[in-house]
This record gives C-alpha cells, sequence and structure tokens, in this order.
C-alpha cells in the first residue's frame, strides 16, 4: 500500500493534475497585467487620446497606485507597438506615464482569510495629450535611431580600420623600402582579424553590448 | 588598372640581389629595388622591349662617371635570358613631381640650384658624344640639393654619319625639339629639352602644350614661347633654347648653365659637381631613377589615408564635445552623439571623394562644382534623416517645427511623397554643402594647411541653412546645434585630413614681382 503512494504512477497522476492547475492560476493573474487593451495611436495626433486602467489589488496604496501606473505603461507600450512593432519602448518609463495621469482613485477591500487583509487597488484616468503623443513618437524615434546606428557601427568601423591599415601599411612599406613587408604584412592581416573578430563578437556572441 | 610586377618581396631573379619591392614601370619593363647579398642598395631594371636598343645604349653608358648622373653599375642577364641593369638606387623626388607640387613654378633660388646640376649632368655625356635625347623633369632626380640624370634607355652616340638619319620620333613630345620630326638628333635637341625644362621649373606649364599630340609638335615648330610668364632675366635664355633653328640654340649646355648660374648671383653654385671633384665628395644621397612616380600605390595609400584620418578625426572632434556637454546636460541620449558622428565622418568623406573627382578635371566651372555638393548634400539630408529616426512611412512629427522656414517646408513635405522632416534635413545640407568652396579647401597647393576663414564661412552658412533644421530635440541642447557642429567639423576635418603641397620659399614668389614690373 505504501508502496502506491509513492508509485511513479500516481505521482505523475498527480502532476498532470496539479501543474496545469498551477498555470491556470498563474496564467489568469497574469493576464491581466500582459494583456491589457492597447491604447490606440494615430500617426498624426489631432486630438488627446483619453483611457482608464485599473491596477491589481496589493498591500498598500502606493504598491497600487505604481501598479496602475505599470498597467498603463503596458497599454500604452501594446498601442505603440501596433506602429512600429520592432521596437521596445524601454525607455517610456512609470514617471514618464505619470505625466499623463488625469484622476486618480484609490479602493480598499477586505479580503478574507486565507489572506484576511485589506487591500488596495487604483483605478487612473489618464489623458495623453497631442504634445504628450508627439513626445512618445519621439521616444520612439530615438529608438529607432539608436537601433540604426547600432546597426551602421558595425560597417563603419571595419571600414575605418581598413582604411587606416592599409593607408599605414603602404606608407610604411614605401618607407622601409620594402625591408619589412613581410612583418608589414601580417601585422596588417593580424589586425584586420582582430578588427574582425571584436565586431563579429558585438555582433553575434555579446550584441548587448553595442546599444 | 596598374601594372603587376612580376617579381615580388624577396624573389632572387638575378643571382647575388633579392628583390624588396617594385618601384616603376615603363615602356621598357620593371624597375625593383633591390639589395645585394652584400647589402648595397641598388635599383634593378628589367628589360622587356627594346632589349637592342636599350642594351646599346646602356653599354655606351657604363662606364660614366659623373656626380649628376644616375651611375650606371652593371649589365646581367639571368637564368631565363632577361636582361637586367644594376644601377645606382635612387629615393629622392623627381623634378616633375616638384612641379606637381609647385603649380605657380618653382623658386628662383630652387632654378638656380638645380637647373645647372642638370645642365652639367646631360653636358658631360655630351663631351661623351651621348645624346640624352629624352630629357623632361620625370628624368630628372633631387636630393639634399643634388640633381641626377637618369634614364639612359634613349641614350644614342652622335655619330657624323647618322645623327642626321634617325627618322623615328623618340622622346617626350613636350620638350621635343623641332628638328627631331625631321629625324635629326643633335645635343641641340637636349639643349632644347632643357630650355622647355627650365619654362616648366619657372611657371609650372610646359612651353607649348595642346590637345592632341599633333598639336603640340606643330606649335613646337611654328609657335613662339609665351615668355611673359617667365621672369625677366630668363626669358633671353628660355627664348635661346627654344629657338627653332638648332644652330642659333646654345653651342653647349655648360653655356646655358653659366647664363643661368650668373642669374642666380656670383655664378657658384656649390652644389654643382664637375666630374673631376666627384670622387672627393661623399658618397650621393639616394634618388629613385624611375620614371613614372605616380605609383597605385602611393594613391592607394594617399586615398586610404585621407579617408581613414577624416574618420579618426571625427572620432577625436566627439571627445571634448562629449566632455563638455556632460558637463552641462548629463543625460545626453547616445544617439545623439553617434549620429553626429556618422553625420560628420560621412560628410568629410562625401567632401573629399568629391574633391577628388574635382581635382581629376582640370578647368572645371565652379557652377558645376557647387551643383555636384549640393546634389551630395540633397543625399546627405535623407541619410541624416534616416539616421535621426525617421521612416518614410512613419512620421507623426513632421509638422513639427522650430525654424523659421521649417514649418513650410515640412507642410510641402506633406503635400509631397517626402516627409517633411526629411525635406528639412536635405534643405539643410544640401544648403550648407553649398555654400562653401569646399574644393579650395582641399585643394592641395592651398596656402596653409589649415585656415580659419573657410571654418567660419562654413559655420555662416551652416548657421543659414539651420533655419530649415527641423526641431527634433531629444534632450538639453536644441538639436540644429547639433547639423552646425557637424558642418563646423566636416570643414575643420577635410582641411586636416586631405593632402596638402606646403608652397615654396618666399622667393618663390619673385616671379610675381617680375611680372608686376
Amino acid at each position: 500500500m505504501t508502496d502506491f503512494w509513492f508509485s511513479p504512477y500516481l505521482m505523475v497522476l498527480a502532476l498532470s493534475v496539479v501543474l496545469p492547475a498551477c498555470s491556470a492560476a498563474a496564467g489568469s493573474g497574469a493576464a491581466q497585467e500582459t494583456d491589457p487593451e492597447a491604447v490606440r495611436f494615430s500617426a498624426s495626433p489631432n486630438q488627446s487620446i483619453r483611457f482608464r486602467v485599473v491596477g491589481r489589488l496589493q498591500t498598500d496604496e502606493t504598491k497600487a497606485y505604481q501598479s496602475a501606473l505599470a498597467s498603463a505603461r503596458d497599454r500604452i507600450v501594446l498601442g505603440l507597438r501596433e506602429l512600429k512593432p520592432h521596437l521596445t519602448f524601454d525607455r517610456l518609463t512609470r514617471d514618464m506615464v505619470d505625466r499623463f495621469v488625469v484622476s486618480r482613485k484609490t479602493h480598499s477591500e477586505y479580503i478574507k482569510p486565507p489572506v484576511d487583509k485589506v487591500m488596495y487597488a487604483t483605478t487612473l484616468d489618464l489623458e495623453i495629450s497631442k504634445q504628450d503623443q508627439q513626445e512618445l513618437y519621439k521616444l520612439m524615434r530615438l529608438e529607432e535611431s539608436q537601433l540604426r546606428q547600432a546597426w551602421l557601427v558595425r560597417p563603419y568601423i571595419l571600414i575605418v580600420v581598413v582604411l587606416l591599415v592599409a593607408a599605414a601599411y603602404f606608407r610604411l612599406e614605401e618607407k622601409t623600402k620594402g625591408y619589412y613587408t613581410y612583418w608589414l604584412r601580417t601585422a596588417a592581416v593580424l589586425l584586420l582579424l582582430l578588427t574582425l573578430a571584436g565586431v563579429a563578437y558585438f555582433s553575434v556572441v555579446n550584441p548587448s553590448v553595442i546599444p | 588598372m596598374p601594372a603587376r610586377f612580376t617579381y615580388k618581396n624577396g624573389d632572387r631573379p638575378l643571382d647575388g640581389y633579392t628583390i624588396k619591392r617594385g618601384i616603376g614601370h615603363g615602356g621598357f619593363g620593371e624597375v625593383y629595388f633591390a639589395v645585394s647579398d652584400g647589402g648595397k642598395e641598388v635599383a634593378l631594371k628589367l628589360i622587356r622591349t627594346n632589349v637592342d636598343v636599350e642594351l646599346r645604349g646602356i653599354q655606351i653608358c657604363l662606364n660614366l662617371k659623373h656626380h649628376n648622373l644616375v651611375q650606371i653599375y652593371d649589365l646581367k642577364e639571368d637564368v631565363n635570358g632577361n636582361n637586367w641593369i644594376v644601377m645606382e638606387y635612387i629615393s629622392g623626388k623627381g623634378l616633375n613631381e616638384w612641379i606637381k607640387e609647385n603649380p605657380r613654378g618653382l623658386s628662383e633660388e630652387q632654378v638656380c640650384r638645380w637647373f645647372p646640376q642638370m645642365a652639367r649632368g646631360v653636358a658631360y655625356l655630351h663631351e661623351k658624344g651621348i645624346v640624352h635625347r629624352d630629357l623632361k623633369p620625370g628624368n630628372v632626380f633631387i636630393e639634399n640639393d643634388v640633381v641626377k640624370v637618369g634614364d639612359y634607355g634613349l641614350c644614342k652616340l652622335i655619330s657624323g654619319t647618322h645623327q642626321f638619319q634617325h627618322t623615328e620620333g623618340i622622346g617626350t613630345l613636350y620638350y621635343m625639339a623641332p628638328e627631331v620630326g625631321q629625324g635629326v638628333y643633335g645635343k641641340a635637341i637636349d639643349i632644347y629639352a632643357a630650355g622647355a625644362i627650365l619654362y616648366e621649373m619657372l611657371t609650372g606649364q610646359v612651353p607649348f602644350n595642346g590637345q592632341t599630340p599633333s598639336e603640340i609638335l606643330i606649335k613646337h615648330q611654328t609657335a613662339a614661347p609665351d615668355l611673359s610668364r617667365v621672369p625677366e632675366p630668363y626669358r633671353p635664355i628660355i627664348a635661346k633654347a627654344l629657338h627653332k633653328q638648332p644652330d642659333q640654340r646654345y653651342a653647349s649646355m655648360t653655356e646655358m648653365a653659366e647664363a643661368v648660374e650668373k642669374i642666380g648671383g656670383s655664378g657658384e653654385v656649390p652644389t654643382v659637381v664637375r666630374p673631376t671633384d666627384a670622387i672627393s665628395r661623399k658618397p650621393p644621397p639616394v634618388v629613385i631613377p624611375v620614371e613614372p612616380k605616380t605609383d597605385w600605390r602611393l594613391i592607394l595609400a594617399e586615398s586610404c589615408g585621407t579617408f581613414g584620418v577624416a574618420a579618426a578625426l571625427a572620432l577625436l572632434w566627439m571627445v571634448p564635445w562629449i566632455a563638455v556637454e556632460h558637463l552641462v546636460e548629463e543625460n545626453r541620449d547616445i544617439a545623439e552623439y553617434g549620429a553626429a558622428l556618422f553625420l560628420i565622418t560621412l560628410t568629410s568623406w562625401s567632401v573629399l571623394a568629391l574633391s577628388m573627382v574635382w581635382r581629376s578635371i582640370r578647368g572645371a566651372s565652379p557652377l558645376w562644382m557647387r551643383l555636384s555638393y549640393l546634389i551630395t548634400g540633397l543625399g546627405l539630408g535623407v541619410v541624416a534623416a534616416w539616421l535621426r529616426g525617421w521612416s518614410f512611412d512613419f512620421y507623426p512629427e513632421a509638422r513639427e517645427s522650430a525654424g523659421i522656414f521649417s514649418s513650410l517646408l515640412a507642410d510641402l513635405g506633406q503635400a509631397c511623397p517626402l516627409p517633411g522632416a526629411v525635406f528639412c534635413y536635405m534643405t539643410f545640407f544640401g544648403l550648407a554643402l553649398a555654400i562653401p568652396r569646399w574644393w579650395r579647401m582641399t585643394d592641395r597647393q592651398r596656402r596653409k594647411r589649415f585656415s580659419f576663414w573657410p571654418v567660419v564661412v562654413t559655420g555662416l552658412g551652416a548657421a543659414l541653412a539651420a533655419l530649415f533644421w527641423p526641431e527634433t530635440s531629444y534632450s538639453g541642447l536644441q538639436s540644429w546645434v547639433v547639423g552646425f557642429v557637424v558642418l563646423i567639423a566636416t570643414s575643420v576635418i577635410v582641411q586636416l585630413a586631405s593632402p596638402w603641397y606646403p608652397p615654396p620659399p618666399k622667393a618663390a614668389r619673385a616671379p610675381l614681382r617680375y611680372r608686376l614690373t
């Protein structure tokens, strides 16, 4: 009998029931955060955008407010991503979203045991004016600009190094009248290989180094 | 396409000599710098064509010894049957390069120092009964003020029976005496060539130029040289040397050399060495006895160096800029600096590349040059807009403006397929590149390597063009300052990076004095 309780069959059975339940519970909680309704932005802003968000229940009012701001940020980012799906919008901070808040209301609610606590949730009314929308687009363009520069920096470095190495090689070869041609060529090839390896390292192995 | 050398570094085509590098090509074959097993630096000339003519000429000159002649050591044949000339290796600049670097002519002081030496070298050949027949600046080499006449490939012995019988035209057109066309090859043709060289040394121009070879030949036979450009004291010398009738020219090169020496002052030129005292002087410095010095490697080195240095200077420019701005504004975005660096580099490269193109076209109209810079500026504007994050498909900020006219342009941009901001950038860079005279900043013969005035003019142009800069400030500093600084940096960088030939010393301006009086 004891063997039954520790048998692998029962453990598999138990896991097959418990794990989906846990993931469903986790998923239902996360759904409120990660799948908000996107704010509708227009490429040519001509009016303010108003929307309301409700934060998650938190143990104090500050956390509740921060949760509401996070939710608002997620909705804004989602809206902006509809315009530029390849951008991350990491530059859009909660502080920036804070500027869009028109009104805030926090309500408390007693949660029965086993929680047995008073929890808070904040409702925010936000308004993104035309100017604020322009600011958001600037952030967007800044990120776009940075992405393009990060792409360009690799060929740029390669071209500059090739130019400098070639110039130095020809000048030195001329100066030394061919006495050190072999060593100069070796040094030039080594330098080019090193540069190539460096660029490859930052492009493939550790691309996060280049902003 | 540059011709390739048959042998490379380390090859030993000729027993006892190791090739270090190829140094020149010519109609005859190739010239290499080589080192003997004992360590003697020599020039090896591989004769590919006209072998008989070349060898005959060289054999005649083999035992000549004069301080103003490139010495020929030996004639050798390799295992493949190729003929090689072993000669003195000389690493100085050719007279043609000196003239190229001084397009308004050399200083009179230089002329008085160098020309007599060249003339003495040729006079020595004449004393030995040899006519050079291809005397030209490309065959005259100078280092440490010692002049050496080289290239004996076309030397011919003056023979009483044959000197008027050659019919083939040999030599370089610009220095070719009129009688050469009739097959006359007396020493007077060298005197004529020396007269043409003297003219070119003083003015930077050949006496007879033309669009076609026949035009030049006809001028040699019929036209009188324009002596108004030559300083007064030299006019009779050149007129006499370039006389159409060989018997009306100087009787000897020595006579011509003395005439030039007299103008120089005391008539004593310390660096002129007579054949008799050549041994007592210390060994000559090295000069390259090769024909064309416009080596593709040098051109490549110069181009790579120019563009590479421009990029390095752009990077260097960013260091103080970033430092200063961080003192003022700590949160400045890296994207601003990145865009500025790329724009400075690209603008500098564009200006330098265009200058190279226009340098190769003689007598180009400034209008066309400006137009080319304007078009390049428009292209740079598109690149600038792209670098600063603008897209053709999405431009919510198009109407935003800060400059006086940029709102108008932005509205125009709305009407046309271009985003307004892109339109503004194009206008900014187009104007800013069209206003300054970039070709002067990159001119090899500019008076100073770096002048402040062009930077001021560029700054004024950039300030004017800044009216069209679309407001895209991310943080702190006004965004148009970025464009302004990019152009200022470009005007500094192109001056520092582009090649520069320093003008001759002050005495070089003496010809102007003569002209005015």
